[in-house]
């Protein structure tokens, strides 16, 4: 109906959503195709949400000479710190617990910071969702970006391990990239669905944080799903432990098994499956609830 | 439909919008479940968000060359209006269509980042807008020399006095490429150099056949820049008179 746009070079991304009928009380469909629209948008203007991210993390780092790194150290004092003291009272070998429980802390903490602070990406872009129109989908990829590279960050905690331990690291460890793949996949429709309901109800936030801190001790992560005996099906049911192992198995060593990659894509796509209606609901009532 | 030629306007059919006021009351989840757990017992309060009809069944047509200035008192539904035509807020009811660029002024600090520098910012508000780095890039020297921040432009943005702000912000909003340009109640916070410079801008923007869409209290301003007057009272458009 409009037609595109000539000249300046812009790209049509925010005008094409602009563009579009805003209708009021509109259909399902007409919905679907506004919100599809927004994600489409954002998936364009990818230089818009990574400089929103790249901000984040130079704001990390503003004043301070480590900025995140400070993450990483705080997780190598946790890790030597829990994993010795387990390593003692579960009677294991350090340099075998140490190296698996650095591991799946460092999955694990990437996991529940995008829970965590995925919970705010519209709430604490309130300024901007009220004052200008970006796709909902950006503030989104913000937040799923900034995790990520503050997980690469924390990554760097694993090296001392490697040094202090002189662990080999197989070939196998490169299908640890498709498992970090996997995860990383994982964290945009959780994002999505937790930001679009905590901008309706505050409580998600701190109901979230509880669930992350009980999840930590639920999934192995400083305990191995071995040691649960007949009980070893608490570990196979939680997607969670999936997603960390497709990263620390292939790390340690070992081919994760099919039926984590099975749970993690089986995962993302439900996520995806409840996330997505629930954004196509809410959608337009976002900048009125943040 | 309208049939236009240009691909510039801006239909208003029958807008309502209500914005819903959350206490801490009800925005809370532990209400809903109780309503729910209680049968509706507590529907009554619970489910009793105050709602602010913010707009009321406006109607109107903008084309190029239109230069609207919006009067009315405060709470009037001025800013409400300019952020339907952001397309920030959707209509409750009714239908709105923007065809065309937004760029807007409604707040002078939106979308600034405080603790990056003036130059980052410019670069930010650009790529939201947008824009690739390399336009943006091409157009940071017009649009620091406009500003008059000099140096300051190096400088993050929470050292800035509001003075500072508002040409920085105006600076980029008049600067991005836009069909139609969203303003509210701004000027008079720069010093009266900048004021004329910015006044000469907007006169400059407006001749490019773009849509100008002013909030002001000022009848100065309004009767200096526009051709168009609506007035607002409680959310509904009282008058819309060409001048």
């Amino acid at each position: 109906m409009r037609s595109p746009d000539v000249g300046g070079g812009i790209s049509s991304s925010v005008d094409l959503v602009h563009g579009s009928d805003v209708p009021s009380h509109a259909s399902w469909s007409e919905q679907s195709s506004l919100a599809l629209a927004d994600l489409f948008a954002s998936m364009r203007a990818p230089a818009m949400w990574s400089a929103l991210a790249w901000i984040d993390i130079k704001h990390r780092y503003r004043r301070s000479v480590l900025g995140p790194f400070w993450i990483t150290i705080t997780m190598a004092v946790l890790i030597l710190g829990i994993g010795t003291l387990y390593g003692i009272l579960f009677n294991l070998p350090l340099r075998d617990y140490l190296p698996y429980i650095a591991l799946g802390d460092i999955v694990w903490i990437y996991m529940s910071t995008a829970a965590q602070e995925g919970c705010s990406a519209f709430t604490a872009s309130e300024n901007l969702i009220r004052s200008m129109r970006v796709p909902f989908m950006a503030h989104v990829m913000r937040v799923v970006l900034r995790c990520f590279l503050v997980f690469l960050h924390g990554a760097v905690a694993y090296l001392p391990f490697v040094l202090i331990f002189d662990l080999e690291i197989s070939t196998v460890a490169l299908y640890a990239i498709p498992g970090v793949v996997l995860v990383a996949l994982m964290t945009p429709p959780l994002i999505l669905l937790l930001s679009c309901l905590t901008a309706r109800f505050r409580d998600i936030q701190p109901i979230v944080t509880n669930m992350m801190q009980m999840g930590f001790f639920l999934t192995p992560i400083i305990w191995k799903p071995e040691m649960l005996g007949e009980h070893r099906w608490v570990a196979d049911f939680n997607p969670l432990f999936h997603f960390i192992e497709v990263v620390r198995a292939p790390m340690m060593g070992n081919l994760p098994e099919m039926q984590s990659y099975i749970a993690c894509i089986v995962s993302v796509l439900v996520l995806w499956i409840v996330a997505f209606p629930v954004f196509i609901a809410v959608r337009r009532k976002l900048s009125v609830w943040v | 439909m309208g049939v236009t030629l240009s691909s510039v306007y801006v239909k208003l059919d029958r807008c309502s919008l209500h914005l819903p006021v959350f206490g801490t009351v009800n925005r809370s989840l532990k209400n809903l479940v109780l309503t729910t757990v209680t049968g509706g017992r507590l529907a009554g309060s619970a489910k009793n968000i105050t709602v602010v009809e913010a707009l009321n069944d406006v109607s109107f047509e903008l084309k190029p060359g239109d230069r609207v200035g919006l009067t009315g008192h405060n709470g009037a539904g001025k800013t409400t209006l300019l952020k339907v035509l952001a397309g920030v807020y959707e209509p409750t009811f009714g239908r709105s269509e923007v065809y065309g660029r937004v760029s807007n002024l409604l707040d002078v600090t939106m979308g600034l980042d405080f603790e990056a520098t003036g130059i980052d910012n410019v670069v930010l508000r650009g790529l939201l807008h947008g824009m690739s780095r390399s336009e943006i890039m091409s157009r940071l020297p017009s649009i620091w020399e406009f500003s008059g921040l000099g140096d300051f432009m190096k400088m993050p943005v929470r050292t800035y006095s509001s003075g500072m702000l508002v040409r920085l912000a105006f600076s980029i909003a008049t600067s991005l490429d836009s069909d139609i340009l969203l303003m509210d109640e701004w000027l008079g916070v720069g010093d009266a150099d900048f004021n004329r410079q910015a006044e000469d801008r907007l006169l400059s923007l407006v001749k490019n056949s773009s849509i100008l869409v002013l909030a002001s209290h000022n009848e100065g301003i309004i009767s200096a820049t526009c051709n168009r007057v609506m007035r607002f009272e409680h959310g509904s458009l009282l008058s819309d008179v060409r001048l």
